[in-house]
């Protein structure tokens, strides 16, 4: 009784969309007609809209980056198994570096965004900051990066006393977007410079922009990845007249900077024993303020993008002596259906370069977990999208292939 | 003959269900047959290919979130969100199809977001043979092809 059968295009539009990848990569095979739909980009771009309002727990990824440098071989070869929902992209950086015959010495997690995560990669022997891929990690595609001219051998350069990292989507353009910041330090005036090379994915270009206009703003160590959210990338930066924290903003349609308001500090407080990290918490950027002497965590959500009274706190209850004196970052949250309006339920956190911790806001509960065997590594949180990291006109090839 | 303010729907074997306005013009569908011709919003609206069951099932959800749209106090989110909940639970899988069907003729929107949703979690663990069968499709892959797929994202599987 085919009657009793729901339209195709109600499938495709409305019920399809609503699945996680791995459904979806599954149900590839289940006809010819539904391998095409669900490899369009079209597709990609409705299920990234329609899946962008929940994030379930069961359809994310962390991926870690390890500097194989410090690592012995039988701890790299742990590292990629994947484990539960951890995973490491080692076999593309090795297949990358092979067929340029570099040894691989490892990776470091830019961000993600879209379900799209940027890696920059470490090999021996060649300019470093110049070599980066963009890696879906539930379908395992990567797009390369072409090298940036300014750091070739060519064009000698003195190299930048810090760098700043940012990766966004560009929704204006709907284009992927990769910042470098090069910081020079200039001591007879005590000012710093902050130039800035832009890397488009739809150009498969890169270009240098106008430089920051904040000269004495500066990068935070151990701080050289942006959050994307709200369409600009945000580094945590410092003001060197007060050593205040500032929030340091780029634009990606506009390319211009600006400064984003800050939560408003804790009584007491002292820049100097204060760390502090951001993350971007369901679409929004948020903040933790951390005292070197106080056991205890400020996490801060702006609701309401640039709006100062729009911070909101967030209590924790997490078990201190098991934490304290590390350093916490934010990585991701996840929303589930039952999960009030539009606040979160757990949050996970990187603890130092070595663990993570997913704290309930509802059960107010913590749940520690690692890697087995690495202690140094870097991570970000991926949502699961059937995003290509390619060029437009290649997907679009594609696109028209299928429906023929 | 309904009053002034209320519509009647008939369904395809023929009942006749009267119904308020706001309830029935939450259907796209119906809502730009009454804005066009004046004469439907005197006499009876015909609801093709949707049965007395189905189209109570219709109403009974139109009634309730006409009503909560009007007046946010009486039924509160937490309110409707139960009242979803235990709607589409109670469905027996034909009914689902039905209904599917007739909200997406009808353009009832929120209705339409619910049963898929409900498809949604229902076929998210599936094996692509229990899709096929689901939605009575026709696997035209060879073998090796399908084999192939299974390759790319094994862990899929």
């Amino acid at each position: 009784m085919s009657d009793n059968y729901i339209p195709e295009e109600v499938v495709f539009c409305d019920v399809l969309t609503r699945l996680p990848v791995k459904s979806l990569l599954r149900f590839r095979c289940v006809s010819k007609s539904w391998r095409a739909q669900i490899d369009s980009s079209r597709f990609a771009r409705e299920h990234l809209v329609q899946r962008g309002k929940i994030s379930e727990p069961s359809d994310f990824r962390i991926v870690v980056g390890v500097d194989s440098r410090k690592l012995s071989l039988p701890e790299c070869k742990k590292i990629i198994k994947p484990k539960r929902n951890l995973i490491s992209p080692p076999e593309h950086v090795t297949t990358w570096c092979k067929r340029r015959h570099l040894p691989s010495q490892g990776s470091m997690m830019i961000g993600s965004c879209n379900g799209l995560v940027c890696i920059r990669l470490f090999y021996a022997a060649l300019f470093e900051p110049c070599n980066f891929i963009f890696y879906n990690p539930f379908t395992q595609n990567h797009w390369d990066l072409p090298p940036i001219n300014k750091y070739s051998p060519s064009h000698p350069q003195p190299s930048p006393n810090r760098y700043g990292y940012g990766f966004g989507h560009n929704s204006a353009s709907d284009d992927f977007k990769l910042v470098i910041l090069d910081e020079y330090r200039r001591y007879e005036g005590r000012t710093h410079v902050q130039q800035v090379s832009l890397y488009s994915l739809k150009s498969n270009s890169w270009k240098e922009v106008a430089d920051s206009p904040f000269q004495g703003i500066v990068l935070c160590r151990d701080q050289h990845n942006a959050v994307f959210a709200d369409n600009s990338l945000h580094w945590i930066m410092r003001d060197n007249k007060d050593d205040s924290i500032v929030i340091t903003a780029f634009e990606l349609s506009t390319e211009q900077f600006h400064l984003v308001p800050t939560p408003p500090p804790r009584s007491g407080y002292d820049h100097n024993n204060m760390t502090v990290s951001i993350g971007n918490l369901g679409g929004c950027l948020s903040l933790l303020y951390q005292d070197k002497f106080q056991p205890d965590f400020h996490l801060w959500v702006m609701k309401d993008y640039g709006i100062k009274d729009s911070w909101a706190k967030f209590t924790m209850e997490l078990p201190h002596s098991r934490i304290f004196p590390s350093h916490l970052t934010p990585l991701g949250c996840f929303k589930t259906p039952t999960t009030n309006n539009n606040d979160f339920q757990q949050v996970i956190f990187q603890i130092d370069n070595r663990r993570f911790i997913k704290y309930d806001f509802d059960l107010k509960s913590s749940m520690f977990f690692t890697f087995p065997s690495v202690r140094d590594f870097n991570a970000c949180v991926c949502f699961g999208s059937l995003i290509q990291p390619q060029r437009k006109e290649l997907c679009g090839k594609k696109d028209s292939e299928t429906m023929s | 003959m309904a009053s002034k303010g209320n519509l009647t729907l008939k369904s395809c074997n023929g009942k006749e269900f009267i119904v308020e306005e706001k309830v029935a013009v939450m259907s796209t569908t119906i809502k730009n047959m009454v804005d066009v011709d004046d004469s439907f919003a005197q006499g009876v609206i015909p609801i093709i290919g949707v049965d007395g069951k189905i189209l109570a099932k219709l109403i009974e959800y139109c009634k309730e979130h006409a009503e909560a749209d009007e007046d946010e106090e009486v039924k509160s989110e937490e309110y409707l969100k139960k009242f979803d909940e235990k709607f589409v639970d109670e469905l027996n899988l034909n009914d689902l199809y039905d209904l599917l069907k007739a909200s997406n003729y009808l353009e009832i929107t929120k209705l339409l977001n619910l049963l898929c949703q409900k498809v949604a979690s229902m076929i998210k663990g599936k094996k692509p043979e229990e899709i096929r069968r689901i939605f009575n499709i026709k696997n035209d892959f060879t073998p090796e092809e399908e084999e192939e797929i299974n390759r790319q994202n094994p862990w899929a599987f």
